[in-house]
């Protein structure tokens, strides 16, 4: 053949071949086929699922209470394990878990077998070395209680992939769960991820957890509460701290305490936060609600005096109910002061049974207050067309009705509120990553069942009640007037009525009583020495937790006690302290003078402007970038350096 | 003609060779953000682990009882002072 021939016959097959390959290619790209595309897929592209987590839970000054910790979780491939029980040896040792166990899953005939769930790093970091074939590790994120046990029955816990399992943790999960989030990638022929992905993201915005508890606060609480306890060799004790302009819970403690950390050792008993959704009878807290329904009603006189009965007073159906000591003729404040129940009952009687009933659900009793926690208990307070008279006498003085404490609480907080009840509330606000507020509460009041006026004469009332004479004098303070009350109430069980020598102590009050702050209840259950009132039990630690807690929140004293009040006058303070106003201009501002300023009136001057401010140091500011007087835009960076005062 | 020929070769082979070029640094560049980003997410996951070393420290628990370790206790009452700040 000649040269041009087999020229064409080349040049022939290549265009016959390629057509052939252009054809194919043709048919596959236009056929339908799902099933080749998706191998095709398969062959470049993965799918990376992120760990789940969950944001962080602060106090209310922002120090972390919960929050996510690395954590690593060993599987294995038992195909890809050869040699079983060498493996199975090796890893006993460094996570402590049976050398049998493991030798079982390492011969199953599964090709995924969990190790060892949450591991610490310094574990992970000792495996890591050995290259054990077919052993692997997935991240992964642990919920993490740098307190320990503080709080921790608010908190709630957290089980295996984040997953809420009680408390704060579950009432907020939306806010708090950064469920797993799946990215596609490009992959090479090694399996080598080569293109970052574009992310999913969720459909909820997740952001930190601002708790109005102070972890201050409630580590004082809670300890005193631990120490009255094991005084009192106790079962156990709750204490609840309100503001009562607000309702926002400042510190909540229930003992035994409850160590998040490690939910799953303890029975769930121990997870309840009993303050919110255990019952008891409030005893003789209780009667304030009858004498400030009396008051409101007018149906009662502040100087009128009623006949105690000498202590014991028989009812015409022929039972007895007594006073704790004999007393004659008693004004209604000293009926209170003295915690009279035949005063109490004289004083509810007055309202009858009907109005009683409306008066108690008035303050809420018999209903959930609402607080943005699990599970509350809302109490019982049976209809009162079912009320015999000796049940009506002893619900005048707290028995036959059931009650949280955060009830009791709340109720005494309404007292020191101009008679406002505020919905008590566990979270602040919600913040984004960015800093973005998702959610913020706002104080709402639940009800408003008496008048200012009312409200100040129980205050007075209850002011006397921890003078001399009183059954809370325990609880005074001669730093800060406190008003209070005492309660002891006996505990009962179904079918076994009252049970003798197993009580309920509590003392529940507020201070500074002209200006309450703060509004406190003190529960210790079941005291077993031989001191079991209110009185003897609950006041001394309400006393010491109100003090210190006064103190650390920075109430001056009101009177007494030779504490010293100083007054600041702006020349002595900082000379920037004095002149904070900032020029304007635009989008623009001058630059102040912060020499000589702290690092918190820095943040204020510059609070309301988009500005970034770097600090370094402490103390007091002594350098700053841009001078002073220089003019910049919104955006811009100042740095301030600071120095120790001394 | 044959320059014109030769300048359209070229410029197609050149814009190929850029076409190719760009495809090549773009798969680095995957490379190297994939890279980046685990680097990142160690890092990330590094800090976390510290910051729960740092509030762990900081737990008011352990400074109480370290505080008591070194024998110091909440102040006398005298020898605190409330200063009221002058607002205006």
């Amino acid at each position: 053949m000649k040269p041009r021939g087999r020229f064409i016959l080349i040049q022939a097959g290549l265009i016959a071949g390629y057509g052939l390959i252009i054809g194919r290619a043709l048919f596959l790209m236009l056929q339908d086929n799902q099933k080749l595309e998706k191998i095709a897929l398969q062959q470049y592209r993965t799918s990376v699922q992120s760990e789940a987590g969950r944001s962080r839970i602060l106090d209310r000054k922002g120090k972390e209470l919960a929050m996510d910790k690395p954590v690593w979780s060993l599987y294995a491939d038992p195909a890809e394990v050869r040699h079983p029980y060498q493996t199975s040896a090796v890893l006993s040792k460094k996570l402590k878990i049976s050398q049998k166990d493991l030798r079982g899953k390492l011969k199953s005939n599964r090709r995924f077998v969990w190790i060892q769930r949450r591991v610490e790093a310094s574990t992970i970091e000792a495996i890591r070395p050995l290259q054990l074939e077919g052993i692997y590790v997935i991240k992964e994120n642990k919920r993490y209680y740098p307190q320990g046990p503080l709080a921790g029955h608010v908190l709630g816990a957290v089980g295996l992939d984040s997953k809420a399992l009680g408390g704060i943790e579950l009432a907020y999960d939306h806010y708090l769960m950064r469920h797993p989030v799946s990215g596609v990638y490009m992959k090479d022929a090694k399996g080598r991820l080569y293109l970052a992905s574009t992310r999913f993201a969720g459909t909820h915005p997740k952001g930190d957890l601002y708790l109005t508890i102070d972890k201050g606060l409630q580590f004082l609480l809670e300890e005193s509460l631990e120490r009255t306890v094991r005084k009192h060799a106790a079962k156990g004790g709750s204490a609840v701290m309100l503001d009562p302009a607000t309702g926002a819970v400042l510190g909540l403690a229930n003992y035994p305490f409850f160590n998040p950390n490690h939910f799953d050792e303890v029975s769930l008993s121990r997870w309840r936060n009993r303050a919110v959704t255990d019952l008891y009878e409030p005893g003789s807290t209780f009667k304030l609600v009858f004498l400030a329904a009396a008051l409101e009603d007018g149906a009662l006189s502040l100087n009128e005096s009623i006949d105690c009965e000498g202590g014991r007073l028989q009812l015409p159906t022929g039972n007895v109910i007594h006073d704790s000591k004999p007393h004659g003729r008693l004004t209604p404040p000293e009926i209170i002061k003295v915690s009279s129940n035949i005063g109490a009952y004289k004083i509810a009687r007055r309202l009858g049974p009907k109005r009683m009933d409306e008066w108690i659900r008035a303050f809420g009793f018999g209903q959930r207050t609402g607080i943005d926690f699990p599970s509350e208990a809302a109490g019982i307070v049976r209809p009162h067309r079912g009320w015999s008279m000796m049940e009506t006498a002893t619900i005048s003085f707290g028995q036959a009705v059931g009650t949280t404490p955060l009830q009791i609480a709340s109720f005494y907080a309404a007292i020191a509120n101009d008679g406002a009840q505020m919905k008590p509330y566990l979270v602040e606000k919600v913040v984004s990553p960015e800093g973005d507020l998702l959610y913020q509460s706002r104080p709402e009041i639940l009800h408003r069942p008496i008048t200012a006026k009312t409200s100040q004469r129980l205050k007075e009332i209850l002011k006397g009640a921890v003078l001399e004479g009183g059954t809370g004098q325990a609880a005074f303070l001669a730093e800060y007037p406190v008003a209070g009350k005492t309660g002891t109430s006996q505990k009962s069980e179904p079918g076994l009525g009252y049970l003798p020598g197993r009580y309920v102590a509590t003392f529940v009050g507020f201070a500074p009583a002209d200006r309450p702050r703060l509004v406190l209840l003190v529960l210790i259950d079941e005291p077993s020495h031989e001191q079991y009132t209110g009185s003897q039990v609950a006041a001394p630690p309400f006393k010491e937790m109100m003090l210190r807690a006064l103190q650390y929140v920075g109430v001056p004293p009101a009177r007494g006690g030779g504490l010293p009040v100083m007054e600041a006058h702006a020349e002595s303070m900082p000379r920037f302290y004095a002149e904070r106003k900032l020029k304007t201009d635009g989008d623009s501002f001058e630059v102040p003078d912060f020499k000589g300023a702290t690092l918190r009136h820095v943040l204020r001057a510059v609070t309301h402007f988009p500005v970034e401010v770097e600090f370094k140091g402490r103390g007091v500011a002594y350098q700053q970038d841009p001078e002073p007087g220089s003019w910049i835009a919104k955006g811009s960076r100042i740095y301030v350096a600071f120095k120790p005062l001394y | 003609m044959f320059n014109k020929k030769l300048i359209f070769l070229i410029l197609v082979l050149g814009l190929a060779l850029t076409y190719a070029w760009s495809r090549i640094h773009v798969i680095e560049l995957g490379y190297a953000v994939t890279q980046l980003g685990k680097e990142a997410e160690q890092l990330t996951r590094d800090n976390g682990l510290l910051k729960t070393r740092l509030a762990d420290a900081l737990a008011t628990a352990k400074l109480a009882a370290l505080a008591k370790k070194h024998k110091m206790s909440p102040p006398d009452q005298t020898r605190i002072f409330f200063i009221s700040e002058e607002t205006q």
